[in-house]
């Protein structure tokens, strides 16, 4: 055969060869098994099965091989190294002598001891890097070391042929022509192989990696909904619909932004038989709010007595939240104090947004506070009062920025203004209808851009005197208009 | 304002933000503010260019005030817009932290 020809049909059993190895690994590393290879760990059985396949791969390589009196230009190789580097010795040594079984078939004899001794010292010495190395860090050998292993059967398989060869010159003009292609052919092979098995190694890492990460996320997850429980706990619970005392009716809703929020309003009736009523707003979101909310919280219920003014009531809470606070967060705070009696309220605040006083005859106006810094911000801090008579159906309405801070999806603000003209629209209504209300329009505007900040609104009317003469107001107070007599 | 001869006069370090400053930004005007008062004692924030201030810009805004006053320094707020200037007047840090309209105006 011309040397053209030589080159091209050996082209040609070249890319046979590749075809098969890259099926081959392919298959091979996508194996179930294959996972108990890569760390070292594969059973008995499983390392007999890799020994037959790369066996079985080498003995393909030879037969899809050009063979010329000696001279072989073929992947043979492959087989055993793979076996080695992936199963051990043994199997290395199994899959060498597989793959030289074909060699045994076509001959020349004198090529047959090469073959074999080629094929299993790179199986052996494959199988001696996985026992050393792999076994024990776990680290599959790189395309280089491979590749050097595959040029070392090459050129041990060469060395031998030579020296088992009975006219030396002849066999070694073919040897070298040929060797370029083989060693061509066989460092593609090798690292086409391994690139694969890196592939899979990453692959194993980064699944580990998210199923690492989804377990602590669903975790984080499960003490997020149990602090949202303990958080809607603090707040009163308005299911039942508005709250009525004689005198008085109350009704608030609260949307978190998320599970747990800076935001809340309380409210009690104290010893003296007065409705202390609060709305606040912590500073920042989530986790951090939500302590410092309960905090604070805590503390109003806590350090709140008959007889106290609301500005007297704030200073103490704030003192104590100004001494516990390493980080200055701070919470605004609109605190009112009604006599359901008489109407007196009494009120003070702490840097909140300003409350909406309704008034029974429709007018609406933002209801005077006096200044007042934050709470928690410093200990010594001074807060102020002012004081209002309300009249039979008059109301107070607050929120907190959630609500004139909402945003909708052009970036547009509700705005105070909004609030305003809300009520306005329909002043004489009950609490739970004002706040129903003043909800659907919040969440109307925002057309379903997301919920970014909590969202708070109370409202709470005076009724007048105990045994009304102008009717009875329904306790749910849902949709009724309050009309004293002679309106 | 009467300043004695031969006292050095101590000047401010005018730091400038712009955009919004909230629970995103927050931390970076926090760390620059931190910072500077490390090398200045009295520092300003030139807040012409700022956009809108969350409850988070807020107590980056308190937790520098606090800084200033333990290292006996100064901060001081420039030239806030209409809707920040709310802000800080609602909040009540508006007769906290010093607020001027121009750097001439600082003391």
């Amino acid at each position: 055969m011309a040397g053209v020809d030589i080159f091209v049909s050996f082209l040609h059993s070249m890319a046979h060869s590749m075809a098969v190895v890259i099926m081959a690994a392919y298959f091979v590393t996508r194996a179930a098994w294959f996972g108990d290879v890569l760390d070292g760990r594969a059973s008995g059985k499983t390392r007999a099965k890799i020994m037959v396949i790369c066996g079985l791969l080498g003995m393909l390589g030879s037969m899809a091989g050009i063979h010329l009196h000696g001279a072989t230009a073929s992947t043979q190789f492959l087989g055993p190294m793979l076996a080695g580097l992936l199963a051990g010795p043994l199997a290395g040594l199994g899959a060498g002598l597989i793959s030289g079984c074909h060699r045994l078939l076509i001959g020349p004899a004198f090529t047959i001891v090469p073959t074999l001794a080629a094929g299993v010292l790179v199986g052996v010495v494959g199988g001696t890097y996985q026992q050393v190395v792999t076994r024990r860090t776990g680290q599959m050998i790189g395309a280089t070391g491979a590749t050097l292993l595959a040029i070392l059967a090459e050129i041990c398989n060469t060395t031998l042929v030579l020296v088992f060869s009975h006219s030396l010159a002849k066999t070694w003009a073919l040897q070298k022509s040929i060797i370029m292609p083989v060693f061509v052919a066989n460092v593609a092979g090798t690292v086409i192989f391994f690139h694969f098995i890196q592939s899979l190694v990453n692959e194993r890492r980064i699944r580990q990696q998210r199923d690492q990460f989804l377990a602590q996320n669903h975790k984080i997850e499960g003490e997020l909904s149990a602090a949202r429980d303990i958080q809607m706990g603090m707040v009163p619970d308005m299911a039942g619909g508005a709250i009525d005392w004689p005198g008085g009716r109350l009704f608030a809703i609260l949307h978190t932004a998320r599970e747990v929020g800076g935001d809340f309003y309380d409210f009690f009736l104290d010893r003296e038989g007065k409705l202390v009523f609060t709305v606040g707003d912590v500073s920042d979101k989530g986790v951090p709010a939500a302590l410092f909310m309960a905090m604070t919280r805590t503390l109003m219920r806590g350090l709140s007595e008959p007889g106290q003014l609301p500005h007297e009531l704030l200073a103490r809470v704030n003192q104590e939240l100004a001494e516990s606070n390493r980080t200055s967060m701070f919470v605004t705070l609109f605190c009112g104090k009604l006599d359901l009696a008489t109407g007196e309220l009494g009120f003070s605040n702490a840097g909140h947004n300003p409350p909406l006083l309704v008034r029974r005859n429709g007018t609406v106006d933002w209801l005077r506070l006096p200044p007042g810094l934050v709470l928690g911000a410093f200990a010594s801090s001074t807060f102020l009062m002012d004081k209002i008579i309300l009249g039979p159906g008059d109301s107070i309405v607050a929120y907190t920025d959630g609500v004139t801070e909402a945003m909708d999806p052009e970036g547009g603000m509700y705005s105070p203004e909004r609030l305003l003209d809300t009520i306005r629209a329909r002043p004489g209504a009950s609490p739970r209808e004002l706040v129903e209300r003043l909800d659907a329009s919040v969440n109307a505007f925002a057309a379903g851009a997301a919920q970014s900040d909590d969202i708070t609104l109370l409202a709470v009317q005076y009724l007048g005197g105990r045994a009304p003469a102008w009717g009875a107001v329904p306790a749910d107070g849902a949709g009724e208009a309050f009309v004293p007599s002679g309106a | 304002m009467i300043r004695q001869a031969g006292l050095p006069i101590v000047p401010w370090r005018i730091l400038t933000a712009s955009g919004r400053i909230d629970a995103l930004t927050g931390a970076e005007t926090e760390r620059a503010c931190h910072e500077a008062l490390r090398q200045d004692p009295r520092v300003a924030l030139d807040l012409r260019e700022v956009t809108y201030l969350s409850s988070a810009g807020l107590r980056v805004l308190l937790a520098t005030l606090k800084l200033a006053a333990s290292r006996n320094g100064a901060f001081a707020l420039i030239a806030p817009k209409e809707g920040v200037r709310e802000i800080l007047d609602m909040s009540g840090f508006s007769r906290i932290i010093p607020i001027v309209d121009d750097v001439a105006n600082l003391e």
